[in-house]
């Protein structure tokens, strides 16, 4: 009897937040008992057609946008057991699962304002056509309104989820002599990566700036980077248990928002109170 | 009227309830000690001890100090908020929302849904979203609890009693059933601040107007929402207070002034919190505006309910602390200085009151805590 299957279809299956989310999908899954197959889409920057035997799979998880809406649907067509990972589609039926960025994003802007005292906070935008792009740039927006404030436009830097385009925006940041405090990168691969410029020109910090990210991993605890964090194994886990549920033949629906909690390290430090000192 | 003799099971059920919610109080507690709070003899509490270790509730966590007297260490017992998870549900406006929750109220994970107005499509539209969450289990499901928009209907066979036995018996748990704006004053008072006065009254604006109060810690039965009020103008109150109208007011509004060239439609209260901070005439007037219809809708709280505070939920929070300064500005007119002297007007803190409120609600009845 052959082995039962799911497939998992990403863009870059080494990248940190792949990696960790196919490790989630496979725990759980092959604790179920199934094998699961990985087709990385994306080859040498070129997008590579699905090779994934979808006859012969249980289930499909989709891991950010590497499909478009239409390929979407019509895979769901073919295959009705699917989950999507950290990206949604509106007025489908198929189930989804994503980082809270309407909670990790202000959380990260009240800690700065509130408790660092930090007023001029750049901020490294994610890929704008990827749904948590989109998301934690509007819930930045949103945060900085709740305090009063209004986003600067010199200090909104494209990043795109790639840590050497946010490390260049934000040389460019500091070439301009623009005025800030903090950085807030929408991602903490890019957060780590805007650390590293900042302290190799000569930037002290959280002392001059502080310095927070989106997610954390590894790389953000050996850099000292203060993040929210949105555990990405366990995106996987969820996903793939949604996805489990549907291959046993439930009706499953709707959009998984997993909570964050602030992870304070070496590149912020808050206000002495008066009564602290 | 003779009253009915509690059973043995009911009895039983009540003082494993005292128990867990002693034990849940306490950070760590013995059993001396729990015999001592509750007034349950050595032996009950014991056994009761127990069989909630065996279940899982709670575990002993090392030893305390002896007494004056000396002798043995007590041994120290803490509860498991891991132990079991609770589902919350809310059918709001227009989606559907769940959580996974621990024992202590905090929320794993939560899930939505967009909902269609067509309240036949409700059941179908939970299943995908209970579906969803008993799939995340991190621990046995205990229970659900379930908000739903207005008045509950009592009456056997009434839409609401329908749903809650449908999803009963289709997943063999309790379904514990209420109103929205109940739920966002039980979630105001179980996990609000302890300067909290006994008396609380929350105002839910959403596509209506609601009404929750909570006196004395009890949470009473809505009556009905309070949208068909009229206010002085003649209006009701669901033509001017409600979120949808004042998003039109809001779309209405040129901020052209302070230099936003922002798509109408994409406002929130956010943006006039804003505009009111700049000072901007036509936000300060709509400032003026909202005050002035809740001012209304309070003036008839007070005068019935006397609370000590009255805490506004639903999205006009988001207009921060000027909304009940002014508010209160209001008030000075329709109610003695007296009343308004000792009165808190608040903002909701939390997202998701009603929701939160779905949690609690079903650990205070299913286990007896929060």
């Amino acid at each position: 009897m052959s082995m039962k299957k799911i497939g998992i279809v990403t863009n870059y299956p080494e990248g940190v937040f792949q990696r960790e989310t196919i490790l989630g999908v496979e725990q759980v899954a092959v604790a179920q008992g199934y094998s699961v197959l990985v087709n990385a889409l994306v080859e040498d920057d070129q997008i590579q057609p699905i090779t994934l035997p979808l006859a012969e799979l249980a289930g499909l998880v989709i891991i950010a946008n590497v499909l478009t809406d239409e390929e979407l649907r019509a895979l769901h067509q073919q295959l009705p057991a699917m989950v999507l990972i950290s990206h949604r589609l509106p007025q489908s039926s198929i189930p989804a699962i994503i980082q809270n960025n309407e909670e990790g994003i202000p959380q990260l802007v009240d800690y700065l304002i509130e408790e660092c005292g930090c007023r001029r906070i750049a901020f490294i935008q994610g890929h704008m056509d990827q749904f948590d792009g989109r998301q934690r740039d509007r819930a930045f927006r949103q945060a900085l309104l709740r305090h009063q404030l209004l986003p600067v436009p010199e200090l909104i830097l494209p990043g795109e989820f790639d840590p050497p385009k946010a490390a260049e925006s934000v040389r460019a940041l500091l070439a301009s002599g623009a005025d800030f405090d903090a950085l807030l990168a929408s991602d903490y691969l890019m957060g780590s990566a805007a650390l590293q410029v900042l302290r190799e020109a000569g930037v002290s910090v959280p002392e001059q700036v502080s310095v927070v990210g989106f997610g954390d991993g590894v790389e953000a605890e050996s850099v000292g980077l203060t993040t929210v964090a949105a555990d990405i194994v366990e995106l996987g886990q969820r996903g793939a248990r949604l996805l489990m549920a549907q291959i046993a033949g439930l009706h499953v629906e709707g959009v998984t928002w997993l909570n964050t909690q602030l992870i304070e390290r070496d590149s912020s430090r808050r206000l002495q109170r008066v009564d602290e000192v | 009227m003779q009253r009915a003799k509690a059973t043995r099971d009911q009895l039983k059920r009540y003082n494993q309830q005292l128990i867990l919610r002693t034990i849940y109080q306490e950070e760590t507690v013995s059993r001396a000690a729990l015999a001592g709070e509750t007034g349950l003899a050595k032996p009950t509490v014991s056994d009761i001890v127990s069989e909630l270790m065996g279940q899982g509730y709670i575990l002993e966590v090392g030893h305390g100090h002896s007494t004056a007297s000396g002798g043995k260490r007590p041994v120290l017992l803490q509860f498991v908020p891991t132990a079991r998870q609770v589902i919350g549900l809310v059918i709001g406006d227009e989606t559907i929302t769940g959580c996974l929750a621990n024992l202590d109220g905090r929320i794993v994970a939560m899930h939505y849904l967009p909902l269609e107005a067509d309240e036949a499509a409700w059941a179908n539209r939970l299943e995908g979203v209970i579906n969803a969450l008993i799939a995340q289990q991190d621990a046995p499901i205990l229970c659900m609890g379930l908000g739903v928009p207005g008045v509950i209907e009592t009456q056997p066979g009434s839409p609401h009693r329908v749903l809650r036995e449908q999803i009963r018996q289709r997943y063999g748990l309790p379904v514990y059933l209420n109103n929205n704006t109940e739920l966002a004053a039980r979630a105001t008072v179980a996990f609000g601040t302890e300067d909290r006065g006994e008396n609380l009254v929350v105002v839910l604006v959403t596509q209506h107007v609601e009404i929750g109060i909570a006196l004395g810690g009890r949470i009473f039965h809505h009556g009905g929402e309070a949208g068909t009020l009229r206010l002085p103008s003649g209006d009701p109150l669901a033509q001017t207070l409600t979120t949808s109208a004042l998003r039109g007011r809001l779309f209405d509004l040129d901020l052209t002034s302070l230099g936003w060239d922002d798509d109408p439609a994409d406002r929130t209260f956010l943006h006039l919190r804003y505009a009111i901070h700049c000072a901007q005439p036509g936000a300060l007037d709509l400032l003026d505006a909202i005050a002035r219809d809740l001012a209304y809708v309070y003036t008839w709280i007070i005068g019935l309910v006397r609370p000590d505070e009255i805490a506004l939920a639903g999205a006009l929070v988001e207009m921060g602390p000027t909304l009940p300064q002014r508010i209160r500005h209001h008030l000075q007119h329709t109610i003695s200085a007296q009343a308004l002297d000792g009165l808190r007007l608040t903002l909701a803190e939390a997202r998701h009151l009603s929701l939160r409120g779905a949690v609690a609600h079903a650990l205070h009845t299913e286990l007896g805590i929060v």
